[in-house]
């Protein structure tokens, strides 16, 4: 995994807008010429405007390039649909037949001239791709390779886990603390809340990102030119590192001393008096939960609490939460319920994903096997199926 | 976003690295620090110490602490803009022959420097290199500032192992002195420092000056005694030889050695030099002696 940068990885792309609209006023007039890139970035932030940076589910957004040479291009192929000209057409009930054959139930005798018809027979007549669409294939986004606002790309939870994945094996691998992995995280979820970026930049910022925790952890950091350079197999230079690194604190404000999940954990495992397996249990999902945006719409505090409730749960401790517990937590069991819920759901799924070096690292004897136990039961919904 | 130049004008250089700057009819101090290493190379980027100092100041809101405003960067160089303090403070402030007119002004300052660091432990942070030289004083509003964070770093517990060569040498702890392996330090670090300013306060010099690890630990053992498992319960785990400790010495009697002292002050001065980290006050109860009642 780090020795292959991610930016590998194909683009996911949502569309905020219908590119056929752009094009409205001029096909009405059966222009033939394409709308102008002006006109595009106008419709483009008419829709975008207002529309979050995170998307549901705290999905970050980050703004999609113009396509490189060496970077595949996203292809919107339409659909084949029969195209009815009804001008063209010498009988009307020849279209109904057509119509009926189709199974339009809602047809009616009367034809409608609808501007979305209009539009979509025009635009495809200008185009020439009534009849051709083997031969031509439509890139939507060559007049907007320069409106970052057009179309963006999605970092998802695959992406999150991948770049989790490499931060580990770095992590374990230099022998860092875990505060410098947390604060890691942290990082990166934080600049990425603020700053769309490229995927091609994600390896990037984790990069940066780690450096700078290391700075900030780390009693004796590895050096940049001999080590975080080799981490992405070169794919970055020394330089980009360093740039970004400033980008980052830039961006954060350099707001660094930040409370993280671990700082919580560590009291609340305390607190659980416990023994070698539950510090290992609550560990290993406090780092799952770590590895999905769904856990970010809880507090710090919340996400440890329900790792010590659920390892709890998973190896059958009575009681489940005690008094001890909510004292130095501050949450009640039923408070921990839902992101408790969450975490074992990642526990029953975690070993049949391709990212799997937490599941790996706690499936260490010396992390006495934990990975390997069975989730919680009585947080699983009925019916699921755990490993 | 607006440039340096552009943001702050009327330059006026204090020092070679410091300058007084104006916005909007305020003045402020500006740091200048580069991030470039002695053969002109950027290698590791940002300093450790720089990340650390403006992410800790920047949380930061108490009185006797130099409160940090902006953070520029200008190619290798980054601008560290703090509030202005006026040419009435003065650096190392125990060089400053006015501090030691008035018995009540070292008590005032003193109780301003553990009010500060009591503070700073309450928010998990450890100075780590509390001297002198990093404090501001203005004589005539009897008012403190700390400043220079870049040793400073956040703790949490369980203890981590800290480097064991931060601070000057002279206002290190017993626990920093015995480097082998002994790096789990903590708050009674900065407190331990805080020991030693008051007792340069008192004497007008330095209370331990040596010039080594070794020959520092002879000059603590000489005024306060060598450390026993009964003194200092795992001391000889931790020190891994009693060479180390030289020959045993009895505590000398502070207040013989410091009679200027009532019995209060002798008390915090003893709680704040003690030998064992674990026993040593801490600055969140220094602040409720008794030794300040009336300040």
């Amino acid at each position: 995994m780090a020795s292959r940068p991610i930016v590998q990885q194909e683009a996911r792309v949502i569309y905020f807008y219908d590119p056929l609209r752009i094009f409205g006023a001029k096909l009405l007039g059966n222009a033939p010429a394409p709308a102008t890139a002006e006109n595009n970035k106008k419709q483009a932030c008419a829709n975008v405007a207002g529309s979050p940076t995170v998307a549901n589910g705290g999905v970050v957004v980050a703004k999609r390039m113009a396509p490189k040479p060496d970077q595949k291009k996203v292809v919107l192929k339409p659909k084949p649909k029969k195209v009815i000209d009804i001008k063209a057409s010498p009988n009307k009930k020849e279209v109904l037949k057509d119509k009926k054959k189709e199974g339009d139930s809602n047809f009616k005798k009367k034809s409608h001239h609808t501007l979305t018809l209009v539009f979509t027979t025009r635009s495809k007549a200008t185009w020439g791709i009534t009849n051709k669409l083997k031969e031509r294939i439509i890139d939507i986004d060559s007049d907007d390779v320069d409106d970052e606002l057009v179309v963006v790309e999605c970092i998802d939870d695959i992406y999150k886990a991948i770049l989790f994945d490499w931060l580990i094996l770095v992590h374990t691998k230099f022998n860092l603390l875990l505060e410098t992995l947390y604060l890691t995280i942290n990082i990166v979820d934080r600049f990425l809340a603020v700053k769309n970026v490229p995927k091609r930049e994600l390896q990037l910022i984790d990069i940066s990102a780690l450096l700078m925790a290391t700075k900030y952890e780390e009693i004796y950091p590895p050096q940049v030119f001999g080590n975080f350079v080799c981490l992405s197999d070169r794919a970055y230079t020394h330089e980009q590192i360093l740039v970004m690194e400033k980008i980052i604190l830039a961006k954060l404000e350099w707001t660094l001393t930040m409370p993280i999940p671990l700082v919580f954990l560590l009291r609340f495992i305390k607190a659980s008096v416990p023994d070698q397996e539950l510090e290992n249990m609550a560990h290993f999902l406090s780092e799952l939960g770590m590895m999905h945006y769904a856990t970010i719409k809880y507090f710090p505090s919340m996400v440890a609490a329900s790792a010590v409730f659920a390892a709890r749960c998973a190896l059958n401790k009575a009681p489940l939460w005690n008094e001890t517990l909510k004292l130095h937590s501050g949450y009640s069991q039923e408070q921990l319920m839902d992101c408790a819920r969450l975490l074992v759901s990642f526990h029953s799924t975690v070993a049949n994903r391709e990212e799997k070096v937490v599941y790996l690292k706690y499936s260490d004897p010396e992390k006495g096997v934990v990975a390997m136990l069975p989730p919680a039961k009585n947080l699983l919904p009925e019916g699921s199926n755990s490993q | 976003m607006l440039t340096l130049r552009e943001k702050y004008y009327d330059f006026d250089q204090i020092s070679s690295k410091v300058f007084k700057c104006r916005r909007d009819d305020q003045f402020f101090t500006m740091k200048i620090v580069s991030i470039l290493n002695e053969e002109n190379q950027a290698n590791n980027g940002v300093p450790y110490w720089i990340i650390r100092e403006i992410s800790i100041l920047k949380e930061l809101d108490h009185i006797n602490i130099v409160r940090l405003i902006d953070v520029m960067t200008d190619g290798p160089d980054l601008f560290l803009v703090f509030e202005y303090l006026d040419n009435e403070f003065q650096a190392d402030f125990l060089k400053n022959p006015k501090m030691f007119m008035y018995p009540q002004m070292k008590k005032e300052f003193l109780y301003q420097i553990l009010n500060t660091v009591a503070y700073l432990h309450a928010r998990k942070i450890l100075l780590r290199d509390l001297r002198p030289e990093n404090i501001l004083v203005n004589v005539r509003t009897q008012v403190l500032k700390i400043a220079l964070f870049g040793a400073a770093r956040t703790f949490e517990a369980p203890l981590e192992a800290y480097s064991s060569s931060v601070g000057c040498l002279s206002y290190r702890s017993p626990e920093v002195l015995f480097q082998f392996g002994c790096e789990k330090y903590s708050t009674p670090n900065d407190v331990w420092a805080v020991g030693c300013i008051f007792g340069e306060m008192l004497l007008h010099r330095p209370l331990f000056s040596g010039p080594s690890d070794v020959e520092l630990l002879d000059e603590i053992f000489t005024l306060l005694g060598t450390p026993t498992e009964e003194t200092w319960p795992g001391v000889t785990s931790i020190c891994g030889t009693c060479a180390l400790m030289g020959p045993p010495q009895q505590p000398k009697d502070l207040a013989k050695e410091f009679p200027m002292l009532n019995p209060d002050g002798l008390d915090l001065l003893s709680k704040m030099l003690c030998l064992c980290p674990n026993y040593r006050i801490s600055a969140e109860d220094a602040v409720k002696h008794p030794y300040f009642k009336g300040v």
